[in-house]
């Protein structure tokens, strides 16, 4: 008998619980995405709320368009700038103040951290300004070239435009990322270390031998984080770029977002997002099957 | 072995002028756009335009003023404050509580995993995939350009991350201290209010300050479904965005933007990084 | 018993004396269009301000946006069936979307008679026949070539009457450390509503882009494809620089006050930015040295000379449907906004053109020397089209994006014009 009231307790706390979060979810992400999907298999009229299936007619028109491929090739350099830059360049400037290797750490840290805690949006216009013809940046580089009509030509370059965008990424995220590491460093046993060095094991050793291995697991839900990060980015670019020029420093996010509501084609940008969010679990799955492969052997 | 010696120590010479270098370009490229903002916002337009990066000769307040006036801050401001404290709140409270479902109310129920990673799912699904249904379907049930129509969206994108961090968090507390305050005859609402709040206090602190920033820096569905009870960055934009013309009333509104946050990190830098690495440190 | 009945007396005189001044207060809802960060925003704002002290029975619910945020926001409104009584529109393709759904109600059951108070272009049909917005001036021109001569005089040089000519000029500009022609190329749209248009409407002319708009004629004919070359030219020589892709919209009028460039090309509303009072870029004396203009003729063009791409003006409309109160209200509000109190405010204010209304007397009105100038452009240049305002959305599109990278060197004019076609071709 008291169990069985016992477990009716439970039953209706859990319900009771749970349907705040459950409903406010479903309302909000899982309604959509479902819209969202069949959205992008019709053509649809905002007017009249006519919705024509159309089949794969927008993924056929979204793979032959070179803006497609243009936007696709910038988030992969997102991406990659972002696993491959931020998380290594991360990692070396945590370890450099684990091992207190400069000083006024807290300073450097701090400084490294906060440009992580802004607006993006803000950040981006404050950048697109220092780079304008009134900019900090523009007006030095004047000054250093001599010249007082210089620009910087990469801005404009079709292929090298998404070089100041990289560096600006780089510039914002790095420091999550290194805070990150400090603070699994900073979990290390210390006596695991000292043992080490007595039994004689060089600097190098301890590194591959103790650290390394200790913050692979941190590695991998990190490079998780940093795709789908990369992937989900919109509002530096936007404000800083906007795209451009033409499309040039176009991300897959600013794709969709030309299309689904500059030229209010709802259905063409649900399929653009359908693609993006394809896209992100197929690279963290990858992500998944990398680690367990690369883990497999030590697993017994 | 002199050599030896020699050779070592100037490998770490070499290495600290690198590390110091890496921090020092790090540091400059963060100071040194804010103080040029800082000091421009405070030139009057023609200055900015002749003279860009000398220091202000006339320095006048004028660019705040009609900022603030103008470009509606102060109000743009308080909308932000709303939507932050609301959306925090609301999912503090609502991950943890189904946190705690999650942990400690999993025993017979195999719903369980399947609602887990329905909400982890979430963490995958971008801001883009929702964003056009959202927003035909807020306008259609007129709850576009209302306070809920923010905050429900926002703690909705919130809830993915903070159930994953509270039901690790949670499952962590053992059992026996649960099972000790239902022996004495506490409720379930008992025990979660006084036992399993107080104990997560990191956790709810580190999803305040990510809730917390994550709304009042939030841009794209500010920007999409909010037109009169805009939030800040929104009105920073729609101000000083690629169109304008006014170098000094932007700058200024640049400045009143990113002033809050600013303070913000000056004041709880230590609590903001500690808060953070307590969850990924989860991982 | 009496007073019981002095009661109700009472009661029913209260309850509609209350009844009449609610039933006389109007609430219209507005999305309205305007940069308030700009210059002569002021003007605007007192015009509205105004209107509202002179109908207090008129409640107003106005929200302002700009550009792309009010185009957004629109279509939202519309795909929501929740679109504002009134809002901002232009008379061709721009808000074309919206106008030809039938949303929009047709002005001129309004107008009446009132029509003959109106210059004739303005108050000419627009999309489907009818007027979907009472526009405030006499029309648009989108291409303008602003010339400060101070500078020509300093480099000894006349004014170009050939498109040669003003090529002939890049050496001694650009040698005297000078840009030729500025336009602030950053935002898509720029280039291709204020110097294609134009040069199409001289090398192809208006009679063969409607014949393409309709699949008549092909973008990839001759004269569309020269004015491509013309724009290509223009960056490969060095008449307009590169860096005019980067120049953001609101740096552009800076850079020509600063006497950087000896040439600028915008639309016609820019005039403002420099003439308006108080923070006008340019002094009265400065003003004077500059000349309002168009680009010179081109060799073998088929288009009038001396023309400029020209639209009507945008104003105010209203949507189809409302209450007979609301569709007054509506119209009072649409009326005074282009009406004598508001054009003399925006006159005096500095912003500038031509009044659609006919008969506006201006000679004692104290306007900047630059705005005289503006209201003597309009009888010397014959208008041509506006391309995004007769092309489908999306050729204007690819043409957008496309100039860019035609600037840039990254594309031909024959691929382009193809792919133009090809974009064209697809909605027909």
């Amino acid at each position: 008998m008291n169990f069985t009231s016992e477990k009716s307790k439970e039953v209706v706390t859990y319900i009771l619980f749970v349907a705040p979060a459950l409903v406010v979810y479903l309302l909000i992400i899982g309604y959509p995405i479902i819209k969202s999907l069949h959205l992008s298999f019709t053509d649809y009229n905002v007017y009249t709320h006519e919705a024509v299936w159309t089949g794969f007619k927008w993924y056929t028109k979204m793979f032959n368009q070179s803006e497609f491929w243009m936007a696709l090739k910038n988030t992969m350099i997102v991406v990659v700038v972002s696993v491959f830059g931020q998380i290594p360049i991360g990692f070396v400037l945590a370890y450099i103040l684990y091992r207190k290797l400069v000083r006024f750490r807290g300073f450097f840290q701090g400084m490294v951290f906060l440009p992580i805690t802004l607006s993006m949006v803000i950040v981006g216009i404050l950048w697109l300004k220092m780079f304008s013809s009134v900019g900090a940046v523009t007006n030095l580089l004047r000054i250093i070239y001599d010249d007082p009509e210089y620009t910087i030509g990469m801005l404009s370059s079709k292929t090298w435009a998404m070089v100041p965008v990289a560096f600006a990424l780089l510039w914002i995220y790095t420091g999550f990322y290194m805070v990150v590491f400090l603070a699994n460093l900073q979990r290390i046993n210390p006596s695991i270390i000292e043992a080490a060095m007595i039994d004689g094991a060089s600097e190098v050793h301890i590194f591959l031998k103790v650290i390394i291995p200790s913050l692979s697991g941190v590695v991998v839900i990190l490079t998780i984080f940093a795709i789908a990060g990369s992937l989900k980015g919109f509002d530096l670019i936007f404000a800083l770029t906007g795209g451009g020029p033409s499309n040039y420093t176009e991300v897959l996010t600013l794709y969709m977002y030309r299309y689904a509501f500059t030229y209010f084609n709802y259905s063409f940008g649900s399929a653009i997002s359908m693609v993006i969010v394809s896209m992100s679990i197929v690279l963290i799955i990858l992500v998944r099957v990398i680690q367990r492969r690369l883990a497999g052997p030590k697993e017994v | 072995m002199s050599d030896v010696v020699l050779t070592e120590e100037r490998k770490n010479v070499l290495f600290k002028i690198v590390a110091y270098a890496v921090f020092i370009s790090f540091a400059i490229l963060t100071i040194f756009p804010l103080v040029w903002l800082f000091y421009s916002s405070f030139k009057p337009k023609l200055e900015i335009l002749r003279h860009g990066l000398a220091l202000p000769k006339n320095p006048t307040l004028q660019n705040y003023v009609r900022a603030w006036e103008l470009g509606h801050l102060g109000e743009y401001a308080i909308n932000s404050l709303i939507y932050t404290f609301f959306s925090t709140a609301g999912v503090i409270i609502l991950s943890m509580m189904t946190s705690f479902a999650f942990a400690k109310l999993r025993i017979r129920y195999k719903i369980t995993p399947i609602l887990y990673n329905l909400f982890l799912g979430g963490l995958l699904i971008t801001l883009h995939a929702i964003l056009i249904p959202l927003f035909l379907f807020e306008t259609r049930i007129g709850l576009q350009d209302t306070y809920l129509g923010l905050i429900l969206p926002y703690i909705a994108i919130g809830l993915p991350f903070a159930i994953y961090l509270g039901t690790e968090f949670i499952k962590g507390i053992p059992d026996a201290i649960i099972d000790s305050a239902k022996i004495d005859g506490a409720s379930y609402l008992q025990v979660f209010l006084k036992i399993i709040l107080p104990i997560s206090k990191p956790i709810i602190v580190t999803l305040t300050i990510l809730s917390v920033l994550g709304a009042w820096n939030e841009f794209l569905l500010a920007f999409i479904l909010t037109s009169l009870k805009r939030s800040l960055p929104v009105g920073i934009y729609m101000f000083s965005g690629p169109l304008a013309i006014e170098y000094g009333m932007q700058f200024a509104a640049l400045v009143i933007g990113l002033a809050p946050v600013l303070l913000f990190y000056a004041l709880f830098s230590k609590q903001i990084t500690r808060g953070l690495t307590v969850g990924a440190i989860k991982g | 018993m009496f007073r019981k009945t002095g009661v109700l007396l009472w009661v029913l005189v209260f309850s509609l004396v209350v009844f009449a001044s609610c039933a006389g207060a109007v609430t219209l809802k507005w999305l309205h269009y305007n940069d308030i960060t700009a210059p002569g925003a002021e003007v605007d704002v007192d015009i509205i301000q105004t209107f509202a002290q002179l109908n207090p029975d008129i409640k107003l619910e106005i929200e302002i946006l700009y550009d792309q945020a009010y185009h957004q926001k629109l279509a939202a409104l519309a795909a929501a069936g929740q679109l504002p009584d009134v809002m901002y529109l232009w008379p061709a393709e721009r808000t074309g979307k919206i106008t030809r759904s039938g949303l929009i109600a047709d002005l001129y059951p309004f107008l009446g008679d009132d029509i003959d108070n109106y210059v004739p272009a303005a108050v000419a049909p627009q999309l489907l026949g009818r007027l979907h917005e009472l526009p405030m001036f006499s029309g648009t021109a989108s291409h303008m070539l602003y010339v400060n001569t101070v500078l020509l005089d300093r480099l000894g040089l006349a004014m170009p009457q050939t498109y040669k000519e003003l090529k002939a000029m890049v050496p001694a500009i650009r040698g005297a450390g000078l840009e030729a022609i500025v336009i602030p190329a950053k935002p898509t749209w720029v280039m291709q509503s204020c110097l294609l248009s134009a040069i199409v409407g001289r090398t192809a002319g208006d009679e063969w882009l409607m014949k393409a708009v309709k699949g008549e004629a092909s973008f990839t004919d001759k004269g569309f494809v020269r004015a491509l070359e013309i724009v290509e030219e223009m960056y490969a020589t060095g008449l307009i620089l590169e860096s005019n892709v980067l120049l953001g919209y609101g740096d552009g009028p800076n850079v020509f006050a600063e006497d950087k460039a000896v040439f600028y090309i915008d639309g016609d509303w820019r005039v403002s930015a420099f003439s308006v009072v108080p923070d006008g870029l340019m002094t009265p004396e400065k003003q004077e040295k500059i000349t309002l203009t168009v680009l010179p003729d081109f060799a073998g063009q088929v288009g009038p000379s001396g023309s400029t791409s020209f639209v009507p003006s945008t104003g105010l409309g209203m949507k189809a449907g409302l209450s007979q109160e609301k569709a007054e209200a509506a119209w009072k509000l649409i009326s005074f906004y282009v009406g004598p109190i508001a054009s003399n405010k925006r006159l005096l204010g500095g912003s500038l053109k031509p009044p659609s209304l006919a008969n506006l007397d201006i000679s004692d009105v104290e306007m900047p020397p630059l705005d005289r100038k503006l209201f003597a452009f309009y009888p010397l240049h014959p208008p041509t089209l506006i391309l995004d305002a007769v092309i489908p959305a999306d050729g204007v599109q690819r043409i957008n994006t496309g100039l860019q990278e035609l600037a840039l060197g990254d594309i031909t004019p024959e691929k382009l014009a193809a792919e133009i076609e090809a974009a064209v071709a697809s909605v027909r």
